[in-house]
């Protein structure tokens, strides 16, 4: 289901962003063809400028649930001023053919940061594995683990909207669906390993 | 109590410690508690801080555990105690925390509060050391998982709009074919509905011309009893009268035609005056002196065209 968001203002619509990713779908359909059109500009690949921007799209999402995300300039000049960024660190600039167009801010530095090459590949996939096995085996476990780590979300939300009834128990909740994803990814590691 | 400068300067201390700041803490090893509480409550995790300075700094509170217990002793407040623990807790400095908590009579006063929750505490603290997989291996493990999910679903959400897109530009062009079929239906609709007119025309001239069928009686005034050769029989008469009885003069009896007006009128001129009779029967006239004939071939082309007019008075009567 999407949410209207067309009477809402951008402020407004990241305030709604930070409390449900349901907003997303909004946000994506609303911005997507102006992107396009802008990206197509600086590369006229369009399937590679699609995969950017729905880069752009989970950049501007983990932005806002990290807690410390300002909007300076509308959705869209923030959206095409990512998409940007990600072209040029993507293709050699000498290889764009630069066209100045004023609907992006030089000042926003945002992309998404691939900082998963930090982790061994082997440990990695095992830790993927292992989320989404206990993903698809139910309960609340990954929902937990996802909302903290991911949406950023306190405890008391947590409890609140997973209906707990304090944040306490869903810490205790959490250590042992933590607990639980260590055993499984350390058990999937050793089988990949042997 | 240390005053600001004083902490900056204890805290220099710690952070640089060399046997003369040891020294130097155990000479004040009162103000350890008000160090731990103000330097660890005040300044953000120093990350920095070796393990060989935790160690010195651990064996700086064995060593002078009396001062320091009897400070607790002396403080024994929940808050402060709670303080203390949150101070080294959030701090991470957990092996102090764990000597803190060894030593005989500070677990009497620790008991006070939460002894069981220090403990289990302390066991998740332990288990977290010894886990495969970090903090920061867990999130990272997350992104990438819902990174996917979300790459999927903008994916079925460009599929979709490429699909109604799809959709719209084959509505158009079914739009084309959707307006000759409905003309065709609206047409068929049409002569479905004129069908039933036409044969019950065509059945009631076939009736007429057999005689089989007699038009509707209804009520007249007579305005004119005597008929002769061209004799205009006027009748009010209501108007599918008119057209039946029209018909059933042009087509069955074939000796006379009738004009039909805007007052709903019929005029009938007499033209057969052999079969004047039986029109008189039909229009339940009286009878009267009929005497002449032949009028029939001399007023064939008249009738024709009272025919086609006749014809065009019902097909207007159909469409309004």
């Amino acid at each position: 289901l999407t949410n209207d968001i067309d009477n809402l203002s951008d402020f407004e619509i990241i305030e709604k962003l930070k409390t449900s990713s349901s907003y997303l779908e909004s946000i994506y359909l609303k911005h997507k063809k102006y992107c396009l059109n802008f990206m197509f500009k600086l590369n006229p690949n369009s399937e590679e400028n699609l995969d950017i921007y729905h880069d752009a799209i989970i950049t501007l999402y983990e932005k806002t649930c990290s807690g410390n995300f300002t909007l300076t300039a509308s959705i869209q000049t923030y959206l095409n001023s990512i998409c940007r960024n990600q072209i040029l660190n993507r293709f050699s600039k000498s290889k764009l053919h630069v066209v100045h167009h004023e609907n992006y801010d030089e000042k926003i530095t945002d992309w998404i940061e691939d900082d998963l090459k930090e982790i061994e590949e082997h440990k990695l996939n095992a830790i993927i594995e292992a989320l989404l096995k206990i993903r698809d085996q139910g309960g609340n476990c990954y929902e937990i683990l996802r909302r903290f780590y991911y949406d950023k979300h306190s405890m008391e939300k947590i409890a609140s909207d997973l209906d707990y009834t304090n944040a306490n128990n869903v810490k205790n909740q959490k250590a042992r669906c933590q607990k639980k994803l260590n055993q499984e990814a350390l058990e999937i590691f050793n089988q990949i390993n042997v | 109590m240390f005053n600001s400068k004083e902490n900056i300067f204890i805290v220099d201390l710690i952070k640089n410690s060399s046997d003369s700041t040891l020294l130097f803490l155990q000479n004040h090893s009162l103000y350890l508690f008000e160090l731990v509480q103000n330097y660890f409550l005040k300044t953000p995790l120093n990350s920095n801080l070796d393990n060989e300075k935790v160690n010195n700094f651990s064996q700086l509170f064995s060593k002078h555990e009396d001062d320091f217990l009897q400070f607790l002793i002396d403080n024994q407040e929940d808050k402060i105690e709670s303080e203390i623990f949150n101070a080294l807790y959030n701090s991470k400095y957990f092996k102090l925390l764990e000597i803190i908590e060894n030593r005989k009579i500070l677990k009497d006063a620790i008991s006070k509060i939460e002894r069981e929750n220090f403990k289990n505490r302390f066991k998740e603290l332990d288990d977290e050391e010894t886990e495969f997989l970090s903090e920061f291996e867990i999130n990272q493990g997350i992104k990438n998982v819902e990174r996917n999910k979300l790459r999927e679903k903008f994916k079925i959400i460009d599929q979709e709009e490429k699909a109604n897109v799809n959709d719209i530009q084959h509505l158009d062009k079914k739009k084309n074919i959707i307006s000759l079929s409905t003309f065709l239906k609206y047409a068929a609709i049409l002569v479905i509905l004129i069908l039933p007119f036409y044969f019950i025309n065509n059945w009631n001239s076939n009736q007429n011309k057999f005689g089989k069928k007699e038009p509707k009686k209804v009520k007249r005034k007579i305005d004119s009893l005597e008929i002769n050769k061209n004799t205009i029989i006027e009748v009010n008469i209501d108007i599918e009268e008119v057209h039946l009885l029209s018909i059933n003069l042009i087509q069955g009896e074939g000796f006379g035609y009738a004009s039909i007006d805007k007052k709903i009128k019929a005029e009938i001129k007499v033209l057969d005056l052999k079969n004047a009779e039986k029109l008189l029967k039909k229009l339940n006239l009286n009878e009267s002196a009929i005497t002449e004939q032949n009028l029939k071939e001399k007023n064939k082309a008249e009738i024709e065209k009272l025919k086609k007019q006749n014809f065009n008075s019902f097909f207007k009567f159909l469409c309004f």
